[in-house]
């Protein structure tokens, strides 16, 4: 075929068209320091407050101390990958987690990273974690129990949707069972359920889940697991993403074999016994749990009503 | 279930206060002791094994009938067994009970008449 020099000059009108440069703008810094899941970075001159960074291999921090010529960051996950002289980007995000429908089923860390092997989370939206939660005014009274399934609870401290409970009692008394038993009992009821486990060994998370997948409870619940060896911070983000999740359930609503659920979610947060008691905080409010857990409290979130409790009742169930 | 429940607080309380009363009381009174039985079979009623958590309507049954008295008589080591047994009763023979219960969420008299004829007809081949 002969080339003409017409079609010559509209090939290259063409590629010069197309030729798209596109330069990225990006505030990066230099670690200066790392140590004990802490990294100084110079440099972030515009990094805001809580604001995720990327670190080389795909690790994530958190800008939390903003100072004149540095940044102090927390390593959200291994720090071993970090070193002395990387480059670290800003996000522009402060901490989200994807929220929605691709999560329900799923195990999640507290960033949204899949656990349990079934792929990545196809996510379409992301929700901040740290909300200011709705004031009273927008709030509903609580007028709709939470079926537990347990009779003990059920009829003699029965609780709403919209309402939190503290589970409180030693180590092997039947906390998490207790949980467990709740979760079961919402299939088929329309009440999203998310299962945050806080500082727990994976093993035990492992077996949970199990438990949850043989009785058919999994397709209902979204689980959040920030382990025993994963960093404080990642631990004490758990619950807050747990509450992002449940919020986008309350807010937008997710599909639920078929039907919409909008109306209601459930999040249940534990974390390991310590020598002594230890608490645990059931939690149905709206927005997240008022207080920050500590290592030893776990909090569990249950039901949200859609246009949300007026007052979020606290009732205390001991475990005899 | 708050119907079944407020009755059921109340007798549970007080048989916690009796109960440490009565191991050192010798002779008790009629209503005394009918208090303790009470309480005992309640007590046993309330008790559920792990991962079988129980629909709204099925709990409401087994207090209703517990809270009427009629498990007063069954020893207690067979109290796990007729809650089950009824449980199958009402599913196979009493299924509109159960819907009815369901669906309504509320003891009506009705329904209260329907338990109880209920149990009087499953307990003579329980107790068999």
């Amino acid at each position: 075929m002969a080339l003409r020099s017409h079609d010559i000059t509209s090939i290259i009108k063409s590629a010069i068209d197309a030729f798209d440069v596109g330069a990225e703008t990006r505030s990066v810094g230099t670690v200066l320091e790392v140590g004990d899941g802490i990294a100084q970075i110079y440099g972030l001159g515009d990094a805001v407050a809580s604001e995720m960074l990327e670190f080389p291999g795909g690790i994530f921090g958190l800008a939390l101390n903003l100072e004149e010529e540095t940044v102090g960051a927390v390593i959200l996950g291994d720090a071993k990958g970090v070193k002395e002289g990387d480059t670290v980007k800003t996000t522009g995000r402060v901490v989200e987690v994807p929220v929605g429908q691709a999560l329900l089923g799923r195990v999640v860390d507290p960033l949204g990273r899949p656990l349990d092997d079934k792929g990545p989370i196809a996510a379409t939206k992301t929700r901040a974690v740290e909300r200011i939660a709705p004031g009273v005014i927008v709030r509903k009274s609580v007028d709709t129990p939470v079926q537990t399934g347990i009779k003990a609870i059920d009829a003699l401290i029965p609780i709403g949707r919209g309402q939190r409970e503290l589970i409180i009692g030693d180590r092997q008394t039947g906390k998490t069972a207790l949980a467990v038993d709740t979760i079961i009992n919402q299939k088929g009821k329309g009440l999203v359920c998310i299962y945050v486990a806080i500082g727990q060994k994976l093993s035990t998370v492992a077996k949970t889940v199990a438990v949850l997948e043989s009785h058919g409870a999994l397709a209902h619940t979204i689980v959040v697991v920030a382990g025993a060896e994963d960093p404080a911070p990642l631990q004490y983000l758990a619950p807050y993403a747990g509450v992002a999740m449940g919020e986008e359930v309350m807010e937008e609503g997710v599909q639920l074999d078929g039907t919409l659920i909008k109306t209601p979610c459930a999040s249940t947060t534990t974390s390991p016994s310590m020598p002594g008691p230890t608490a645990r905080w059931r939690s149905c409010c709206v927005a997240r749990p008022a207080a920050r857990p500590t290592p030893e409290t776990s909090s569990t979130s249950t039901a949200a009503s859609s246009s949300a409790p007026r007052a979020s009742t606290r009732r205390t169930a001991a475990v005899p | 279930m708050k119907k079944v429940a407020g009755p059921l607080k109340l007798d549970l309380a007080q048989y916690r206060a009796l109960a440490a009363f009565a191991q050192f009381a010798s002779d008790l009174d009629k209503a005394t002791r009918d208090q303790l039985t009470r309480g005992e079979k309640l007590s046993e009623v309330i008790k559920q094994p792990q991962y079988q958590p129980l629909p709204v309507e099925k709990m409401v049954a087994i207090l209703y009938v517990a809270s009427r008295g009629q498990l007063d008589d069954i020893p207690t080591p067979r109290v796990k067994e007729f809650e089950s047994g009824f449980y199958r009763f009402l599913e196979s023979e009493r299924a509109t009970i159960l819907a009815q219960l369901a669906a309504s969420g509320a003891l009506s008299d009705e329904i209260a008449a329907g338990l109880d004829e209920a149990v009087a007809a499953f307990r003579p081949g329980f107790l068999a």
